[in-house]
């Protein structure tokens, strides 16, 4: 069956006052993913048409935060970042494709 | 927003399980969530002290319902906190704005499992078995509710032969009883014959109000009947409640099983489990000559069933009685309990009592700090 296959968290953490999203998953992984990558992997449909450079000029370089996570049925997390964004839909799927992909990194990035 | 102090404050007057604590110190509050002047709290009881509880929850609802601006309040009692990540309640936030869960319920409050009876093709009898489903699930001894989510063309009040309006209670809808189970139907608002002519936004807020501003008291069960297709209103009980469960009704046909192939897809695309499918109007015994036919073809569910994995979990005969009843205001399940049909959907009953029972994965802890 497929539904095996799928990735189930077990514990979605906010730390570093919004700054971090640490995500568990049942496999043991475990992932951690920063808002500001979170905020530009969005795959709300506003953002999609933004090139991966135009979204990081709308975010610009401050630090970015999660200020509401919002749990979507069974599958999936609606986050509000601290810009207003707030209809983008992580999926377990897509979050864990993001831990996975390595593309972030668990470091902060209020540097 | 109400005043959170001001509901603490009311609450602290009312004793906790022991009698002495007052609530908020009690440790027994499993969830207190607001929404638009609602309140809904939660509070976590013994089963066994259940019956004993039931003065407390109406003191708490009472104590709620005289704050300022609290337009609503409902309090049920659980046996198990629902898995939401507790904050902390006291956290000092040295952020400027602290990290914050949204405020609705994650859960409908007081229901224990939510179950969808859908079809990917209209006209498979969804209605139907979804109203002999709940029926058969309350025979059973389980407390249950319908929610008839199909509201361009509801179906439920014809199916429990409901004729009254059900009656509002401190803005929450009342749902209205008939064989045991507990019903609401947008149907039960309007004229028989007077159209539903809405777009989305409209379906969508209208299915939220059936699931969240009718009180359902406590319910092991609340059966959807869900329209068919995979649009709006799918999508809309998919996100805004965590669906233990699907069922998908479909005939035997090839055409009607395309349809049901999506709407197993779409299941497993938000993560609902598919529960299993059932196959109506399976054979057809002529009453004349008792020959069988094959109307639909035959064992085309029970083949798509093995061929993705999921429980077969039974098929209903096309018949007569079962079209009767179900005109009549009275399903089968109810008219004939004793009956084959009736029976049929008792083993399917137990089949989903079964799975339910057998536990789920929890959904994940949201820590914020």
């Amino acid at each position: 069956m497929a539904e095996q296959a799928e990735p189930w968290p077990t514990q979605l953490r906010l730390t570093d006052g919004g700054r971090l999203l640490t995500i568990a998953f049942d496999s043991g992984e475990e992932f951690a993913l920063t808002s500001r990558a979170l905020r530009l992997a969005t795959q709300s449909a506003e953002a999609k048409r933004l090139s991966p450079a135009e979204r990081e000029a709308q975010i610009g370089d401050k630090p970015v935060r999660i200020v509401e996570i919002e749990p979507i049925g069974n599958y999936a997390i609606r986050p509000t970042f601290d810009d207003g964004h707030a209809t983008g839909i992580y999926t377990w799927r897509y979050l864990a494709e993001l831990g996975r992909a390595g593309q972030i990194t668990g470091e902060s990035d209020d540097s | 927003m109400l005043d959170e102090n001001a509901i603490t404050a009311a609450l602290h007057k009312v004793q906790g399980p022991d009698g002495r604590t007052p609530l908020p110190q009690s440790g027994a509050i499993g969830g207190l969530t607001q929404r638009e002047g609602k309140v809904y709290l939660s509070i976590v009881v013994d089963p066994a002290e259940a019956a004993k509880a039931e003065a407390m929850r109406a003191a708490a609802e009472t104590a709620l319902r005289g704050v300022e601006g609290v337009k609503a309040a409902i309090v049920t009692l659980t046996s198990e906190r629902a898995p939401v990540g507790q904050a902390p309640a006291h956290g000092h936030s040295h952020a400027p704005r602290a990290p914050a869960r949204r405020g609705v319920p994650e859960s409908v409050a007081g229901v224990r499992h939510i179950v969808a009876v859908a079809s990917g093709k209209g006209g498979v009898g969804k209605s139907t078995v979804a109203a002999n489903l709940a029926i058969a699930l309350a025979q059973e001894g389980w407390r249950v509710g319908l929610l008839d989510a199909d509201v361009f063309g509801p179906s439920a009040p014809r199916l429990f032969g409901l004729k009254e309006k059900p009656k509002v209670e401190g803005s929450f809808l009342v749902p209205i009883v008939s064989c045991g189970v507990k019903v609401i139907s947008i149907g039960l608002m309007i004229e028989e014959e007077t159209p539903v002519v809405w777009r989305g936004p409209m379906v969508m807020s209208a299915i939220t109000q059936l699931l969240r501003e009718v009180s359902w008291g406590e319910l092991d069960c609340l059966v959807v009947d869900m329209p068919p297709g995979t649009g709006d209103v799918q999508l809309t009980m998919a996100q805004s409640a965590p669906l233990s469960g699907a069922i998908i009704v479909s005939t035997p046909q090839d055409l009607a099983l395309i349809d049901a192939r999506r709407g197993i897809a779409m299941f497993e695309k938000v993560n609902i489990p598919v529960i299993g499918i059932i196959e109506n109007m399976s054979y057809f015994v002529c009453p004349h000559c008792q020959g069988r036919s094959d109307i639909f073809a035959h064992g085309g569910a029970r083949h798509e069933a093995e061929r993705r994995g999921v429980p077969f979990l039974g098929e209903v005969p096309l018949d007569m009685a079962i079209r009767e009843t179900s005109d009549a205001g009275k399903p089968i399940a109810a008219a004939a309990p004793e009956g084959a049909h009736a029976q049929a959907f008792r083993g399917v009953a137990q089949a989903v009592i079964g799975w339910l029972s057998a536990g789920q994965r929890a959904a994940p802890k949201i820590v914020i700090g």
